[in-house]
């Protein structure tokens, strides 16, 4: 029977470098997805997994048995991404939604297709998603994916940005917005 | 029937389960009869749910394997003996060789010890001790030994290895400007030397950032443009694809700023040396 999650931890912080090399081997690829997800560029992916873990290690002394390893490993992941988001010059060089908007008025209504054009829809989708996610704020799109793909609430998504809920919740309604305005030609009511 | 409309606000808290179940009894009691507000719950999952269709790229295939390169000599903070070339190098002639002990599933293996894995060990310790010097900007009661000298030493450590990093840009760079293209350039071991300068260099651009030299960084930044287009290039390049490359070059003029760059901090490191 494999070894859990915190008896791997509890070994490591005994130094046991063994055991964090198991964590990390476990882990990196999904923590690869969380931090994607935020930045959205592969390279800055691999350099922010590699702070996490370096964080982690730094912090194995503060995980307490009772916690989910893997939702501790996401908290620091994501506290990463955000210092990076924060740091970066580029964060704020998102497009003007407005110009999304311009665009996603060209964009052909969504009708069912049959294979191959129903195939290249589904990559305009694709693409447009992630468009739109790129465009934007950082804060808006990790506040927007904190809530919608891990699931975290709103009130544990202001306490890790530092933000009031209402705030929090103000960031989520606008990247929504965002999102309807861009993908509406692609949604069949 | 409940006459107040949802707004999408309302809607969108309660498909998160964000709603109290008082709220959330209501609304559903009132999306049921109301055609405008059941389009406007329908066009949100929709959106919603389109959201999760993008595809998220999965991890570099070794991803973990490459993850753990990285972080050993850091994490194990230099104490395996089979590290002990890395301590008495920080040598500058990337011949460090490391014999990783068997462990799991592993056998015996050896490789030259990655350019990146040593970046990981000067960057973690320069940046740090940059830290620990805002925070502590006091000297330490050791005697002879401040906060302020670890640091400084950390730093010309850091200020080193990126000299040495700039300079084996600089060499691949001038290499591939002056090479022959009458015939197919064989470019295997650049694309090799390329690979491992683009992880260093993102340790070292990184670095950089956090220590608030931005010189250092912009020009890590255009340099590590470059040199991923060598790393990700084909073995053998036509004149045409090399002149693409060439272009870059000296478009930035990238092979006069990492000589400026480095004469730059080859005095920085004249000036800073005791004069005993």
């Amino acid at each position: 029977m494999p070894e859990s999650d915190p008896a791997i931890v509890a070994r490591a912080q005994d130094g046991d470098i063994d055991a964090f090399r198991a964590l990390v081997e476990h882990h990196s690829r999904y923590l690869f997805g969380v931090v994607y997800r935020l930045v959205r560029n592969t390279e800055d992916t691999q350099d922010i997994v590699q702070n996490t873990w370096l964080k982690v290690h730094a912090q194995l002394g503060r995980f307490e048995a009772r916690s989910e390893v893997r939702t501790w490993l996401t908290r620091i992941a994501v506290n990463c991404a955000i210092d990076y988001l924060r740091s970066s010059k580029r964060r704020e060089a998102a497009v003007d939604p407005a110009d999304l908007e311009d665009h996603a008025t060209q964009a052909t209504a969504y009708v069912p297709q049959p294979g191959a054009e129903r195939l290249v829809l589904a990559g305009e989708i694709e693409a447009r998603v992630g468009q739109t996610m790129s465009c934007l704020t950082a804060i808006e799109r990790t506040a927007f994916m904190l809530r919608h793909v891990e699931g975290m609430s709103i009130s544990e998504i202001g306490s890790e940005l530092g933000l009031k809920t209402s705030a929090t919740k103000h960031c989520i309604f606008r990247a929504v917005r965002k999102m309807r305005a861009a993908l509406a030609p692609f949604v069949e009511v | 029937m409940n006459a107040r409309h949802m707004s999408d606000e309302d809607l969108l808290l309660d498909y998160y389960g964000e709603a109290t179940p008082e709220q959330h009894a209501e609304m559903r009691a009132h999306v049921e009869t109301c055609a405008e507000c059941q389009a406007l719950d329908r066009e949100l999952r929709a959106v919603l749910s389109l959201v999760d269709s993008e595809p998220v790229p999965d991890a570099p295939p070794g991803f973990e394997r490459e993850m753990w390169a990285r972080l050993e000599p850091v994490v194990s903070g230099f104490s395996r003996t089979n590290l002990e070339p890395v301590m008495s190098g920080f040598s500058r002639t990337n011949e460090v060789r490391l014999k990783a002990d068997t462990t799991a599933a592993d056998t015996a293996w050896s490789f030259e010890f990655p350019r990146w894995a040593l970046a990981a060990s000067v960057a973690a310790l320069a940046v740090g001790s940059f830290a620990l010097g805002r925070v502590w900007d006091t000297p330490t009661t050791s005697p002879g030994v401040s906060t302020a000298d670890v640091r400084e030493l950390s730093e010309r450590m850091l200020r080193s290895e990126v000299e040495e990093h700039l300079e084996r840009s600089q060499r691949v760079f001038v290499e591939l400007v002056n090479a022959d293209d009458s015939a197919p350039v064989r470019l295997a071991s650049d694309r090799e030397r390329a690979a491992d300068l683009v992880a260093a260099g993102r340790l070292y651009r990184r670095s950089a950032e956090e220590m608030g030299d931005a010189d250092t960084r912009d020009l890590l930044e255009d340099v590590e443009r470059v040199l991923v287009e060598i790393a990700n290039g084909p073995e053998v390049e036509s004149s045409n694809d090399l002149s693409e490359v060439r272009a870059q070059i000296t478009d930035q003029d990238l092979i006069f700023r990492l000589r400026v760059m480095t004469a730059g901090m080859q005095a920085r490191e004249r000036r800073a040396r005791p004069t005993w």
